[in-house]
């Protein structure tokens, strides 16, 4: 269909085009019909109307005469005088006059008629269309009374229909109210059963509201007795308290009480059985010191403080196991000189309780003790501890030369003169073998506490060693080479916190370590 | 260049090198090289400084001063109602762009005279120019908008040249302005879609007389090959598409940035950037991940950015000259504008030099295209935009049509021959009458026989009162033997005889008799007189060696008949007729936004009216908002018009079709400049002039292939050559109205075809025959 000269034009995309544009049609709304439409034989006769009056309208002109003279006639023959051209004219008009007129006449007629038969043309079209549209209306009603009807029967068939539906609804109803009042009797009976019930419980119920009250009472009785016994109970537990620690205060100071009393009892036994040897055996004896009476003497008097000096150690002392575990303090030092490996006896001077001889049991060493307290001697071996009863230094000069390990003596040499001390420093050091060591722990003066009042809590003490004094006498003696070590310091003290020189003096001075030892190596 | 040669004017409202506006910048390089190529050249300006100043306050002092070798005369300016003006301008600057009508003014007549009268003015250079026209060459005016140029062309219209710098703008539609188009002798363009905006604006009829000379640009002044890092985006490393100019909505910143974006979110591993450069701020929420804001850049950036991109993007829908285009072409990168902007879109199509886009979508494929067209592609675009702004951009070039619009080339005009010493060549007709075809052509014709030097009358049987002052009647003429006669002949008559008996040279030009089969139904008379004059014709074959049909397919008429090889001489149709304003009541009229299908012609059964009213029906269906038109004579007693008539009723269009009788030459344009489609169904067309006039107001055609129709579109136009499917051809009409790709398809093809009947064209086979005639007379 498309026909296209330019070679720039694509006609396929063209004819797609159409086709959306085709699909996007939308038919035009337009006002009722104002003129009636052509038929094609109305349109046939206005056309041959047309022409007609084309014809007609040509006709008038021609009608009219001639105006002018032709041009034709202006040739010869019939050049004629200018003046002769219009009379001629002029006459020619006036013979034919009547004949104009008639044209004329015939003209407007003529035109009259075709618009009368155009207008007859239009108004046949018009009746006919006219025509048209009511035998269109009148279907149209007659079909619509048709479908009236149809309508109507089908209303009357429903109505029909919805009698019958009344008429089952009505005797279902009736049948519910029976059922209904039957229902309502059962109603009634069972209400009244209830009611009864209800009154049964009622009185069950305030019984058991008597019964909840009384419980109440008593309950608050109770609770009150309770907490009158809640009161008490503090007091009780701080008696109770209180006679428990008397108990063991009671308990302590009898097996104190006990023990003095025991060894007292020993003691005198001994002496007794001395007094009774001595007496039944013949003179002639070797005269030692504890044969003589003299000697005898001195050594009840001494000996008659043995339990006493025992019973007050343990007053004093404190705890073995105390004891034991501040000795465990040297323990490195023993490691590190390795005495152990020198497989020779070690030696305490002064064991007492012999705590520093179950240490070295425990750890390995071969160990003997010395004390000059019989009870001291008769504790330590009822512990499965050797000990001996004997003077310190008398037992060492027993000993051969480089034949101990180690020496030992805590809390011995306060106890000493300084003479004897001396004598007791220099047989140790004969005593000990190359590569062994002694140690010597006394309470620390620099400790105030301990220096000024603490050390004459035991009245056998004679006076504080001072520390550079002691390690003197221990080079003097002919230690290679000594040590001090200060020990048993006081875990708490007011000066803890404090971090002033002056507080730390202070705490140097008074809460200072209390004992210390002096250590010798033997080259 | 004779030394005492006229200066040349330029009239502008301010005048200075500084200047920075658009127009000034314009009047400045042009006066400055025209003044370099050796014409004296005088500016005449006023005292007013520039635009930014109070406009009634003198800056310079008045009078002749000497600027480089530029003349500067200077004139006070008058003291204006300035309230008045800003009125009436403020109120053109309201004006919505939507409701600017062509032909209509969008304000009222007060007011638009009052921005003519209260605009800046000076009285004094108005009397200068009044006094002195015949010191100066020529007058070039420049820009349209201002006081001295609205109220001075007029007074020396016939040597005045306009470059208006014109925009879609409400001051463009004021029939002042209008009045200035008209009445210049010329008119120079800076671009291509400045003169196809006036085209629009101001009919065809200023086609003639208008040069596109364009401007200048001066690329590759700051080159420096050594700036290759601009805020720290390596230009040579980084691929990247460039946009320059102000960043903001009228100049479409967000579609370009959207269509990056779109781009960037389907191809993120891309390494394709999108530098922008201008200044005005670009919104955080329009950027994306690889664009880049440059801001504001020097000259030396600038050129340095346009060296490495790979492409130019121009999204502006606004702009009257495409400057960074042709920047870019010069520095042989391909540029994208946009398709609905006619000066970028026409100058990139016209080049090769790069691609259009429309839509976002269309812009996002642009990216693509960039990306992955090879850089040799990409170079070879650029070098053809090269070639084009080598041509169009290049100030030698552009300065060299100026010279020839202002003739001032040394081309010697010939001087004109004395009427009547060759001899006399005269036409005769059956018919003169107003708005005729073939009464047009012969009046052209005679124009051009007595410019030639011939003395030339036409001779007519019948004559139009109108125009009887241009034509002899046939019955009081004494034709000559010896003088040389055009016989134009359709339906015999009185004067056919004479023609036949004449003995001096003589040529028939046959204008083609309409079969009779048209006429039976309707007018049995005139069939019959058709058929008697078809008759007749080949009778007159003998007679006339010379014959001429106005079409191939007349002369194919003429050759059956027997006459000895006839020629063609077309109709010419010379759009000059219409350099004047189109009537503005019609044009107000019918700028309702209805889709207005035309048809200009006689109503004849041959033309087919009525096929086209009941095809026009079924376009109501698919186009409800679309009225018919036709423009052409009829007869009140004509059957077919009659029938015409019930058709209309009977189908109830007489809201939709509109049946003009004849009209002016302005009413004629109005209806031609609002048709949106010339739609004609005729079966039988001898030549048909409307085909061409549609061709000059680019109005698409869609016409039934028949007779001499496809001959006379050439290329032009869109035929279909059924005619059952009334629903079908309809739709096709639909298309031809609505599609914008069709349109532009058609219009191109159909601007090219309608030089084929300009007058130069049309006359200079005239020449030929005036030739033959001297032939003979010489034997």
């Amino acid at each position: 269909m498309i026909e296209s000269q330019n070679p720039d034009i694509d006609v396929s995309l063209l004819n797609q085009k159409i086709e959306e544009a085709l699909a996007k049609q939308t038919p035009v709304v337009r006002g009722a019909t104002v003129v009636a439409a052509e038929t094609p034989e109305s349109a046939a006769r206005l056309a041959k109307l047309d022409s007609l009056e084309a014809l007609v309208a040509d006709a008038n002109i021609n009608a009219q005469g001639p105006q002018r003279w032709p041009q034709k006639l202006d040739r010869f023959p019939f050049v004629l005088a200018k003046g002769g051209g219009a009379f001629a004219l002029r006459l020619y008009r006036f013979l034919l006059k009547k004949q104009t007129v008639v044209n004329l006449a015939f003209v407007r007629s003529l035109q009259e008629v075709i618009r009368l038969l155009r207008q007859s043309t239009y108004l046949e079209v018009e009746l006919r269309e006219a025509g048209d549209r009511l035998s269109l209306e009148l279907q149209a009603e007659r079909a619509q009374r048709e479908q009236l009807s149809t309508e109507l029967q089908a209303e009357r068939s429903q109505r029909e229909q919805l009698s019958t539906e009344l008429q089952a609804a009505q005797s279902q109803r009736s049948q519910l109210e029976q059922r209904l009042q039957a229902l309502e009797a059962q109603v009634l009976q069972k209400s009244q059963l209830r009611d009864g019930q209800q009154q049964h419980y009622e009185a069950e119920r305030q019984q058991l509201a008597l019964e909840r009250h009384a419980a109440q009472t008593r309950l608050i009785a109770l609770e009150q007795q309770v907490q009158g016994w809640d009161r008490q109970f503090p007091a009780l537990q701080q008696q109770s308290q209180t006679v428990s620690q008397m108990l063991l205060q009671l308990k302590e100071q009898s097996l104190q009480g006990d023990r003095f009393y025991k060894e007292s009892f020993t003691q005198q036994q001994r002496l007794l059985t001395l007094l009774f040897e001595q007496a039944s055996a013949p003179t002639g004896e070797a005269v030692t010191e504890s044969s003589t009476s003299q000697g005898l003497l001195q050594e009840s008097q001494r000996s008659q403080l043995d339990p006493f000096y025992a019973a007050f150690e343990d007053h004093f002392r404190g705890e073995r196991s105390e004891i034991m575990k501040r000795l465990e303090v040297y323990l490195p030092c023993l490691e590190k000189q390795k005495t152990r490996a020198l497989e020779l006896p070690a030696i305490d001077l002064g064991c007492g309780r012999g705590e520093w001889l179950s240490l070295l049991n425990q750890e390995g060493y071969q160990s003997i003790g010395v004390d000059l307290n019989q009870a001291m001697v008769d504790r330590c071996r009822s512990r499965d501890i050797a000990a001996h009863h004997q003077d310190a230094i008398a037992y060492l000069k027993e000993q051969p030369n480089a034949s101990a390990s180690l020496v030992t003596a805590f809390h011995l040499i306060e106890h000493l003169p300084l003479a004897t001390l001396i004598e007791l420093l220099g047989e140790t050091q004969r005593v000990l073998a190359p590569g062994g060591m002694a140690i010597f722990e006394t309470p620390n003066p620099q400790n105030f506490m301990v220096g000024a009042c603490n050390f004459y809590a035991d009245p056998t003490h004679i006076n504080p060693v001072f520390p550079p004094s002691a390690q003197f006498m221990m080079d003097n003696v002919g230690f290679a080479h000594t040590e001090l070590m200060f020990v048993n310091p006081v875990m708490q003290t007011p000066f803890d916190h404090r971090d002033e020189p002056e507080w730390q003096i202070l705490r140097s001075w008074f809460y200072g370590p209390r004992d210390y030892s002096v250590l010798g190596y033997k080259e | 260049m004779k030394p005492t040669a006229k200066p040349i004017a330029v009239v502008t409202p301010w005048f200075a090198e500084h200047l920075k506006g658009g127009a000034e910048q314009q009047a400045w390089q042009v006066a400055t090289r025209l003044a370099q190529r050796g014409h004296p050249v005088e500016i005449l300006t006023t005292c007013s400084g520039s635009f930014q100043d109070n406009w009634a306050k003198n800056t310079y002092k008045p009078g002749l001063t000497e600027v480089g070798n530029l003349q500067v005369r200077r004139f006070k300016v008058d003291q204006t109602d300035q309230g008045r003006f800003v009125q009436a301008n403020t109120a053109l600057l309201n004006v919505d762009r939507n409701s600017f009508r062509i032909g209509a003014n969008p304000v009222a007549p007060e007011q638009s005279a009052a921005f003519r009268s209260e605009n800046i003015n000076s009285e004094k250079l108005l009397q200068h120019l009044r006094k002195k026209v015949d010191h100066y060459q020529a007058f070039i005016f420049l820009p349209y908008l201002y006081g001295p140029i609205l109220n001075g062309l007029p007074l020396v219209a016939e040597k005045a040249f306009l470059q208006p710098c014109l925009h879609d703008e409400a001051y463009a539609y004021m029939p002042e302005v209008a009045q200035i188009i008209h009445a210049a002798k010329g008119l120079l363009f800076i671009s291509e879609g400045e003169a196809r905006l006036a085209t629009k604006l101001y009919g065809p009829g200023i086609l003639p007389k208008s040069v596109v000379a364009g401007a200048g640009i001066e690329a590759g002044k700051h080159f420096d090959p050594t700036l290759k890092i601009v805020n720290g985006v390596d230009l040579a490393e980084t691929p990247y598409v460039l946009s320059l100019g102000r960043r903001d909505t009228t100049k479409n910143t967000h579609t370009l940035l959207q269509a990056y974006n779109n781009f960037r979110a389907e191809q993120p591993e891309s390494k394709l950037q999108l530098l922008v450069a201008g200044p005005g701020d670009i919104p955080a929420d329009w950027m994306g991940p690889g664009i880049v804001d440059l801001g504001l850049v020097s000259e030396t950036e600038k050129e340095a950015l346009l060296t490495h991109c790979q492409a130019l993007f121009q999204t502006s829908k606004n702009e009257s000259y495409s400057r960074v285009i042709m920047e870019a072409w010069f520095y042989n990168r391909p540029a994208a504008a946009h398709q609905d902007c006619l000066a970028t879109s026409l100058a990139v199509e016209a080049a090769g030099g790069g691609w259009l886009a429309q839509t976002g979508e269309e812009w996002t494929q642009l990216f693509y295209k960039v990306e992955q067209s090879e850089p040799a592609l990409l170079e070879k675009l650029g070098q053809a935009g090269r070639q084009y702004a080598q041509e169009h951009a290049n100030w030698d070039n552009i300065m060299g049509r100026y010279e020839a619009a202002l003739g001032l080339s040394s081309v010697e005009s010939p001087s004109p021959i004395a009427e009547g010493r060759r001899g006399s060549i005269h036409q005769l007709l059956p018919g003169f009458a107003y708005g005729d075809a073939i009464s047009n052509q012969a009046i052209r014709i005679r124009a051009h026989l007595q410019e030639q030097g011939w003395e030339s009358e036409i001779i007519a049987v019948n004559i139009d009162p109108k125009v009887s002052h241009l034509a002899q009647p046939f019955e009081q003429f004494k034709l000559d033997e010896r003088a040389s006669l055009i016989y134009h002949h359709s339906i015999g008559c009185e004067c056919t005889q004479t023609a036949l008996e004449h003995r001096g040279p003589k040529c028939m030009v046959y204008h083609n008799i309409t079969p009779a089969r048209f006429f039976e139904s309707y007018r049995p008379e005139i069939a019959a007189l058709l058929q008697q004059g078809r008759q007749e014709l080949g009778g007159l074959s003998g007679e006339f060696p010379l014959s001429y049909g106005d079409s191939a397919y007349n002369a194919e008429e003429l050759e059956e008949l027997g006459f000895p090889n006839p020629k063609v001489l077309p109709i010419t149709i010379d759009p000059t007729r219409w350099d004047k304003p189109a009537d503005p009541r019609t044009m107000a009229s019918l700028q309702d936004g209805k889709t207005n299908i035309l048809f200009v012609g006689r109503i004849a059964p041959n033309k087919c009216q009525i096929d086209l009213v009941r095809a026009f029906a079924e376009y109501q269906t698919m186009d409800r908002n679309s009225r018919l038109i036709f423009v052409g004579g009829m007869d009140t007693n004509d059957p077919y018009y009659h029938h015409l008539r019930r058709v209309i009723q009977e189908l109830q269009l007489e809201e939709e079709i509109l049946l003009t009788g004849k009209v002016s030459a302005a009413e004629l344009s109005a209806y031609y400049q609002t048709a949106t489609l010339f739609w004609s169904m005729s079966e039988h067309e001898g030549f048909c002039v409307p085909l061409v006039e549609s061709m000059w107001f680019d109005v698409p055609i869609l016409a039934y292939c028949s007779s001499a129709i496809p001959e006379t579109l050439g290329e032009g136009g869109l035929m279909f050559n059924d005619k059952t499917d009334l629903t079908r051809i309809a739709a096709l009409a639909t298309v031809v109205a609505k599609d914008e790709a069709l349109r532009r398809t058609i219009l191109k093809a159909q601007r090219r075809r309608r030089p084929d009947f300009l007058p130069e064209v049309v006359l200079a086979k005239v020449d030929a025959i005036l030739k033959q005639f001297e032939q003979c007379l010489v034997s």
